[in-house]
């Protein structure tokens, strides 16, 4: 089988058969209605609406050709989403230059350090503030890194557990809960230099 | 667990694991027995609930602001054409 569906996400290794038509209804009612949902990861990933575009056909259309090594009626949004994750790293990441990495002993050390207290902390509940910030998030997430933005989107976005994430991106869940931390805080930061900027008072204490 | 917390424990080492356990109550994401220190130590640290409440509002208000990108039109479309799958 495909390395791509390589079955972390199923819980058996194991080929289901069906026929055209069934495989067809799969498609459309299972996997169809995520488009959305993967043409936004997509986009996060590669920040370029064609690239996102070509990811997303490639991605369906990976999991139409192998929708034997998926059992109808489980996850198919993280399924699919694990797809794409891997098509992103085998040949999306070949055509184009890598995107700026992290270095994750720093996250880690940051993470655990005794650095992370409570004056790390922005009050971001005045209204006036949030009404503000509302297209700012979206700028402010795309600025983070690769890898905490998409953090951000599995979890704050689409929702998917620590576990769901931990398969899709094939890391620990540890690097899962680290990226997370590190990264709303980064959002956090981008936020409130911006709310500063913007000439409102920021609680930081 | 044998340990005592109230205010004066504030900025103690128990604060520091709190803020890690924070990030899992509001994930949803924290076993039972960090939703038990979580509501029996952590809850009465005045610095503990400040940054909960923080941070519960700061997650909540992400959440709410984070927007899809919309697909292009007749996407699904193209998909199914694509995969010369009738819509």
């Amino acid at each position: 089988m495909s390395k791509i569906l390589d079955n972390h996400i199923m819980e058996e290794p194991k080929k289901f058969e069906y026929s055209y038509k069934e495989k067809v209804e799969i498609f459309k009612d299972e996997f169809l209605p995520h488009a959305q949902a993967l043409y936004n990861f997509a986009y996060t990933k590669t920040l370029e609406e064609e690239d996102a575009k070509d990811l997303v056909q490639d991605t369906f259309l990976k999991a139409f050709r192998f929708i034997s090594s998926f059992r109808k009626g489980t996850k198919a949004k993280a399924w699919l989403f694990r797809i794409l994750n891997n098509s992103f790293i085998n040949e999306y990441r070949k055509k184009k230059r890598e995107p700026s990495k992290v270095d994750y002993n720093d996250v880690e050390s940051v993470y655990n350090s005794d650095d992370v207290q409570y004056n790390t902390t922005i009050d971001l509940r005045s209204e006036t503030v949030q009404n503000k910030l509302g297209d700012e998030v979206t700028n402010a997430l795309n600025s983070l890194a690769h890898d905490f933005r998409i953090s951000i989107i599995l979890c704050d976005l689409e929702g998917f557990t620590y576990e769901e994430m931990a398969k899709i991106l094939d890391i620990p869940i540890g690097t899962v809960r680290s990226r997370l931390h590190r990264a709303r805080n980064l959002l956090k930061d981008s936020l409130r230099k911006y709310a500063q900027n913007m000439g409102y008072k920021v609680d930081q204490d | 667990m044998n340990k005592t917390f109230t205010n004066e424990n504030s900025g103690s080492r128990f604060c520091k694991e709190f803020v890690e356990i924070v990030q899992l109550i509001l994930d949803d994401e924290a076993k039972d027995e960090d939703i038990k220190l979580f509501k029996e130590y952590y809850m009465k640290c005045k610095d503990c609930i400040k940054y909960y409440d923080i941070e519960e509002s700061t997650i909540s208000f992400i959440k709410q602001k984070i927007k899809r990108h919309t697909t292009p039109v007749d996407f699904e479309v193209g998909i199914l054409d694509s995969l010369q799958i009738q819509g």
